[in-house]
């Protein structure tokens, strides 16, 4: 399942021993480097002294809040966040989110879900240099180049708000994004309006683009969070 | 504390009238007896003297009318036996005259002086004595922190101040009930009750109400504090005395103490009532935080190793293993879940579930719960009804998806295997609804509320996984957005459970 993942050096930010040992052990099976670090200010000397590829952060550290940790390490550090929280932390995952973390997941998980995560975000700062200006995922295609959208070689006529929105998906494709941060590449600044219009658009961009809008398998909505286009093609 | 002892001087009202008078006329008596052997010696005009002399002490301890009494008998006395002709009312001497008329006149302003005196140093005895009681009940209010000991130190005060009978009685379940008596051993009866209730509801106290209390009956007053009346004291009103100004003052001077520390007790038992709810809220919030974290965090490295495991690619294992592997797994799953039921339930029920309100599309939400129902290999093909135009919610999105699972879940149970369900949408009027029906037989009439309660099992049916929480915390975070969930048996055959939605909440 790690064929296609190179080598990576990883931070495991976790006050738990257990779960930081178990994440060792199986991402280390698998060749990657494991870097440990069991509060928010041990992460960030440990982030700068050995710039990891990827971070694994836990919003409860004992001595400072992780969304706390994210901003911080956003000042100087583009290195991809994937947020491990529980349940009852959605306020707190997505203001992470908001911080500039890449994407979350919710404890308990699966090392399969981790690690399609990590591809998740890999790909897109492996691919922001040089984007691919042809998305294609379940039949869907989209063009960058062309603004041409199509779905199983029919052209498919969206609004420019929808084709906006999906553009903004497509470059982040496989990473959440937040509602806010949605509505302000659509939309620029504001809330309230535009929540009920990003809803709205959403469903029609769904009927559109998808097979059976009631069971989304391109735009996955992420409940209180936002939306992640699937990369699975 | 008791009063200050009085002196005996202008106490004489405890003596009675009569003997006031006899005093007057003995004391005339003993001047005369004492002056007339000095008479013979010095001049009667200087005896006039110890008239003087018993006027005063008339007019200081007996009070005005004997004083008036020994006025007048010390005029005749002087003349009859001291002035010539002696024993003879006729006077000689024309200069006596003016010596009795002095004698009169001077009598008169000492003793109207001295009673008036007399009166005015009574005032302020009372006052003082008011004021002390007054500060007695106060200090002891102070240091009384039940409503229990006050009351009873409330009643004990003003029954000493007043020498009779004092009741206090607060508001209970029925109306005032009887909460303190000066005199333990009586009861009130009932009627007595309906008049004290009368004038507590109608807060009324006049004391020209008085007049038209019957023997044996108590008089009322309403306890007013800041916040409104909260209780009556009742006085027993025999011989009118409540009706002088500063009896009156005294009185309604007490009731106003006891209301205040009344309500102030209320106020300390509402605090403390409070502070007691904070910390439970405290305790259940700690006791939760613990459970979530103290059993996640075990449960995280379970189902973290154990999916490790059953992704290693499966040539290295034996096929038992990988099967005995994929239960483990499932069986940490599912007691994750439980685990989320079990918080959602104290939450809900200690009402710290916060809801993050968002607008929601309805076949977004759909989808959410779909997509988790599939997840789950459930074998019912589920068919949506969800028409597009239907206006956006607000909802909590992650919960309310939670309660569309709990539905298909059940549905998926209890209906016949691998039977289709609908799940439908629509609105109606100012409400939204999603229906979760199934072709099960659905539920015997008597029983339809009864799913919603916790841990709740139909008898009858064989046991199904779970913990029989799904319903109640569906229908709490329903009610927790304002609306209803309704358990429908279709006449048609099938079972629907309904969620109804305001559409504006």
């Amino acid at each position: 399942m790690s064929a296609d993942l190179l080598p990576l050096k990883i931070l495991v930010v976790d006050d738990e021993r257990a779960i930081r040992r178990f994440l060792r052990a199986s991402l280390g099976a698998q060749g990657h480097t494991i870097l440990e670090a069991e509060n928010g200010s041990m992460a960030l000397q440990v982030a700068a002294e050995q710039r990891p590829d990827i971070l694994f952060l836990d919003l409860g550290l004992p001595d400072m809040d992780g969304v706390e940790v994210t901003r911080r390490l956003r000042e100087w550090s583009e290195a991809p966040i994937i947020i491990l929280s529980v349940r009852d932390r959605e306020s707190d995952k997505i203001l992470a989110l908001d911080a500039g973390a890449d994407d979350y997941l919710t404890k308990p998980f699966g090392m399969g879900e981790l690690m399609a995560r990590v591809r998740g975000v890999l790909r897109h700062t492996q691919q922001s240099a040089s984007p691919d200006p042809v998305f294609c995922a379940a039949g869907l295609q989209v063009d960058l180049s062309r603004r041409v959208v199509s779905r199983e070689g029919q052209e498919i006529g969206l609004t420019p708000t929808e084709y906006e929105i999906l553009k903004v998906l497509v470059q982040y494709a496989g990473k959440v994004l937040t509602h806010q941060q949605i509505i302000s590449r659509v939309w620029g600044s504001g809330y309230n309006e535009e929540a009920h219009l990003l809803r709205v658009n959403m469903s029609n961009l769904r009927r559109k683009i998808e097979r059976d809008p009631s069971r989304p398998d391109l735009i996955v909505t992420e409940p209180g969070v936002g939306y992640r286009l699937r990369l699975t093609g | 504390m008791k009063p200050p002892p009085a002196s005996y001087f202008f106490q004489f009202e405890r003596q009675s009238p009569a003997w006031r008078y006899a005093q007057s006329v003995l004391l005339v008596i003993l001047a005369s007896a004492i002056s007339f052997p000095i008479h013979f010696v010095v001049d009667a005009v200087n005896l006039v003297m110890l008239y003087l002399a018993v006027v005063v002490i008339a007019a200081s301890f007996l009070g005005r009318g004997p004083s008036i009494l020994a006025s007048v008998l010390s005029v005749l006395t002087f003349d009859f036996f001291l002035v010539e002709p002696r024993l003879s009312f006729s006077v000689a001497d024309t200069q006596y005259i003016l010596t009795f008329l002095g004698l009169l006149a001077v009598s008169l302003v000492l003793s109207s002086t001295v009673s008036q005196l007399r009166s005015q140093v009574q005032i302020i005895h009372e006052r003082e004595k008011h004021t002390a009681a007054l500060s007695a009940l106060s200090r002891a209010l102070t240091r009384a922190h039940q409503l229990e000991d006050i009351l009873r130190s409330v009643a004990a005060h003003i029954a000493e101040s007043f020498q009779r009978r004092v009741v206090v009685l607060l508001p209970g379940k029925s109306g005032l009930q009887l909460a303190a008596d000066s005199s333990p051993q009586n009861t009130l009866n009932p009627q007595e009750l309906a008049r004290a209730n009368k004038v507590f509801q109608n807060q009324q106290d006049d004391l020209e109400n008085l007049a038209v209390i019957q023997p044996g009956q108590l008089y009322y007053i309403t306890l007013r504090a800041s916040a409104g009346a909260v209780g009556a004291l009742g006085i027993d009103p025999s011989d009118q005395a409540l009706a002088a100004p500063a009896r009156r003052d005294l009185l309604f001077g007490f009731a106003n103490l006891t209301a205040l520390a009344v309500e102030r007790a209320h106020l300390a038992e509402q605090a403390s009532r409070a502070q007691v709810l904070k910390n439970t809220e405290k305790l259940q919030e700690a006791l939760l935080h613990s459970i979530s974290h103290e059993l996640r965090t075990p449960l995280v490295s379970i189902t973290g190793t154990l999916s490790a495991l059953l992704e290693t690619p499966p040539n290295t294992q034996a096929p038992a293993s990988q099967e005995m592997l994929e239960t483990a797994y499932e069986e940490a799953q599912r007691l994750n879940l439980l685990l989320g039921n079990l918080l959602d339930i104290s939450r809900l029920e200690s009402g710290s579930l916060r809801l993050s309100l968002e607008p929601c599309d309805l076949q977004d939400l759909a989808g959410i719960a779909l997509a988790r129902f599939s997840e789950r290999r459930y074998p019912n093909p589920v068919q949506i009804h969800i028409p597009p135009g239907l206006p956006l919610l607000n909802l909590d999105v992650t919960l309310m998806a939670q309660v569309l699972l709990n539905l298909l879940e059940n549905a998926a149970k209890y209906a016949p295997e691998a039977s289709p369900i609908q799940l439908s949408a629509f609105q109606k009027q100012e409400q939204a609804f999603l229906e979760v029906t199934d072709q099960g037989k659905g539920i015997p009439p008597e029983y339809l509320e009864k799913i919603f309660t916790k841990f709740f099992r139909l008898p009858q049916t064989h046991p199904i996984n779970g913990l029989g929480l799904g319903l109640s915390i569906s229908k709490g975070i329903v009610e927790a957005h304002g609306g209803k969930l309704n358990a429908i048996n279709r006449p048609e055959g099938g079972f629907t459970m309904q969620i109804q939605l305001p559409l504006h909440p």
